[in-house]
């Protein structure tokens, strides 16, 4: 379980507070007005904030010591999730542990399970930016990280779309027990899910 | 509850490059105060004669006047041209024409004088045309005119890629709502054309100025004798022919006074964006009038742009060709100062590109870092305001006393070189590795890419163009450079700038002709070699 106690955040003229808990398997949903800190949350259990106050744990162990790359964490953001120059299947290896860098056969699998198959070797400027967004989907799901977090990854995609990568994610997030947390601006998001939505600033 | 202090959290660590950057910084900033103290040294305090201050004066006003016309014709000039250009922007020639620009951009100085006489001299192209038309031929080039048009030739093409870049970001929705209400051309200057320029204006005005204000080359070979001069060339004179060091001195530290209040003016009128890339705008077809006059008038301006920016150069591949070729591949010395001319270029390219990109990479991490930048900042800085001879006079006056400069020449011209191409490369880094950091920074943290396996994987592949810029402007700058050699230069030790520059001297002009051609095309196959190189070493499809 992903647990937030007592979380403070500090800037000059803000305070953000949270306190919640996501299990494994499940999905929550962060929504509010613009500037109340949805982002601020993801950035703080990613590693690119620094809370003044708290604990952040995965199954009861702190992990605000570590750095972005040391937490059980992976993240995917609205854009710039792909490096331009490398093929999608470069781009999800280099995101990969030494030792599953070169599983070639893991990553086509991936691929085939967000339905992104033979996009491969094709270069992210070539591609939609729905099928960029499940390319850095299936390299999140490659690391084996437990927390998925999500930064608007799909608000700029259409509807449609949007229904197909979050029965991905929905069938992910069972399949692997991870704890997904997505920030969102559209209500209707998380009805089409089913999950849980924290509102914050309401 | 626990509770944290943490100044820099883990991902923003600026690291070690952090460290050698600042290192960097402080030594080319010892090695900039150290020169500018010797210099002090010499000058001394005491009251200059009448006549020694008259002179002073004189020289000091002609460079004054000469930078300020230099760079307002070429504002002008660059204006005209881009206009037409960005009108005709969806025609080949104008493309075309913004690719030339960047040709005087590596060009070498001597290079380019042996052009522009080839082109506007008495016995010149422009000349062979009057008299085939029956009418007197052209004076002789040399003097105040010959340096005005020669700093047009290298600066309008320069300005001509900025003022393109600010047209090209002008929403293409304003050209449209112009053509819809029928503005006529003033109107559309004034209201669309002109806000978008007179913000990279003053900024490129102050840096074209600067440019003008330290040329050297240019008016030893073209000003005609000791009435057209420039502060740079007088400190060159008083140092190497009168050796009038305390007069060399004085002269420096004006000239340094002068240039660095246009680097503060600089600074503060354009923060750190005067090198902006041209940008690629998306053409639409609504931005101008497209009858036969307008047409006619742009294609004259392009036109007359060509003959002055690419005849030149067409003129001294034309004249370089042919006999002369084959005697000066006979020199002996033709192959000793290209080995030395390319070892030199290459070496001060190389580490120009090195410490550019470290300190670019420095700034970049501090600023992330929120730390301070200011040491990194002013040692790149101060190189805009101590030009070459200023910083070779320095070293001059520093090393005579505990060695033999003549001695140490190859390696303080490659120092001097080094330091000239520093701010321009580390401008064309900085502004790239910035925007990547914007880009990148959060997902290779997120994604555990880091240190070396980042530069390799991520950073060098995005760069590489750049870099390959960089490395290409910085060697070809030090292969046509004749500032820091006019110094420290020999019989035993000689560059190819040099040689021309001699060849010229002694009237022998099928010689020097084809000597810039050989100039010119070593240059341009070094810039050439830069970009494929880097483009080698930032392929990358399969991390």
């Amino acid at each position: 379980m992903l647990e937030i106690s007592n979380v403070q955040f500090q800037r000059p003229g803000l305070t953000f507070s949270y306190d919640l808990s996501v299990k494994a398997g499940d999905i929550l949903a962060v929504q509010g007005p613009s500037g109340v800190g949805k982002t601020t949350l993801l950035d703080l259990i990613a590693g690119f904030e620094a809370p003044h106050s708290g604990s952040i744990a995965w199954q009861g162990q702190d992990f605000l010591a570590a750095p972005p790359w040391d937490r059980p964490v992976t993240t995917v953001f609205q854009s710039d999730n792909l490096f331009e120059h490398l093929s999608c299947a470069a781009n999800v290896a280099i995101g990969l542990d030494a030792t599953k860098r070169h599983d070639s056969v893991a990553i086509d699998n991936a691929f085939q399970r967000l339905g992104i198959g033979g996009l491969q070797d094709r270069l992210p400027g070539t591609i939609s930016g729905g099928q960029q967004q499940r390319v850095a989907l299936a390299r999140a799901l490659l690391r084996g990280k437990p927390v998925l977090l999500l930064d608007e990854s799909f608000s700029a995609l259409d509807w449609t779309t949007r229904q197909g990568c979050f029965d991905s994610l929905r069938e992910i997030a069972m399949a692997d027990q991870m704890a997904v947390l997505f920030v969102s601006h559209d209500s209707r998001d998380a009805a089409y899910l089913g999950c849980k939505t924290l509102l914050l600033g309401g | 509850m626990a509770k944290r202090t943490q100044p820099i959290i883990a991902w923003r660590r600026p690291g070690a490059v952090s460290a050698l950057g600042l290192v960097l910084s402080l030594g080319l900033l010892l090695l900039a105060f150290a020169a500018i103290a010797a210099l002090m040294m010499v000058a001394g305090g005491g009251a200059l004669s009448s006549q020694a201050a008259g002179y002073i004066r004189h020289v000091a006003s002609l460079t004054f006047l000469q930078a300020s016309l230099s760079s307002l014709l070429s504002l002008a000039v660059a204006i005209l041209v881009a206009r037409s250009a960005w009108r005709r922007a969806l025609e080949w020639r104008s493309r075309y024409l913004i690719l030339f620009s960047f040709l005087p951009v590596v060009l070498p100085t001597t290079v380019a004088a042996t052009g522009l006489i080839a082109v506007w001299g008495q016995s010149g192209i422009v000349s062979t045309f009057l008299g085939a038309a029956g009418m007197p031929p052209l004076r002789p080039i040399y003097g105040f005119g010959a340096v005005l048009l020669a700093h047009v030739f290298f600066n309008a093409p320069l300005m001509l890629r900025v003022l393109s870049g600010a047209l090209a970001g002008i929403p293409a929705a304003q050209w449209r709502l112009a053509a819809q209400w029928g503005l006529s051309d003033w109107q559309r200057f004034s209201q669309i054309e002109w806000p978008a320029l007179r913000r990279v204006i003053p900024g490129l005005l102050a840096l074209v100025f600067l440019l003008c204000f330290t040329s050297f080359s240019l008016v030893l070979m073209l000003g005609g004798g000791p009435s057209v001069t420039t502060l740079e060339v007088s400190i060159y004179t008083a140092l190497r022919f009168d050796f009038d060091m305390a007069l060399a001195g004085r002269l420096a530290l004006l000239q340094l006074a002068i240039c660095a209040v246009v680097v503060v003016l600089l600074t503060l009128v354009t923060g750190r964006s005067w090198s902006a890339a041209a940008a690629a705008g998306k053409p639409v077809a609504q931005r101008g009038d497209a009858g036969f006059p307008a047409r006619l008038a742009d294609a004259v301006v392009i036109g007359g742009f060509v003959v002055l920016a690419v005849l030149p150069v067409a003129a001294v591949i034309w004249r370089g060709i042919g006999a002369h070729m084959v005697t000066i591949l006979g020199w002996s010395a033709l192959w000793q100062a290209t080995l030395t001319s390319l070892s030199i270029a290459i070496l001060s390219g190389g580490l120009a590109t090195l410490i550019a990109l470290v300190l670019a990479t420095a700034r970049t991490r501090r600023v992330a870092a929120g730390l301070t930048v200011w040491p990194l900042d002013l040692s790149i800085s101060l190189y805009l305001a101590v030009s070459a001879i200023v910083l070779g006079t320095g070293l001059f006056i520093l090393l005579r006393q505990v060695a033999d400069v003549f001695f140490l020449a190859p390696g303080l011209v490659m120092l001097g070189n080094m330091l000239v191409a520093l701010p321009f490369a580390y401008r064309v880094l900085e502004g790239r590795l910035s925007s990547l950091a914007r880009s990148q920074d959060r997902l290779c943290a997120s994604l555990g890419i880091r240190g070396w396996r980042r530069f390799r994987h991520v950073t060098l592949p995005a760069l590489a163009p750049e870099l390959g810029y960089a490395a290409g402007l910085s060697s070809a700058l030090s292969l046509g450079d004749m500032t820091i050699i006019a110094l420290f230069g020999s019989q035993q030790f000689q560059t190819l700038p040099w040689l021309l520059y001699q060849t010229m001297a002694r009237y022998r002009a099928g010689e020097a002709a084809a000597l810039a051609l050989w100039l010119l095309g070593l240059t341009l196959a070094l810039f050439t070699l830069c970009v494929l190189v880097s483009r080698l070493a930032g392929r990358q499809r399969h991390a």
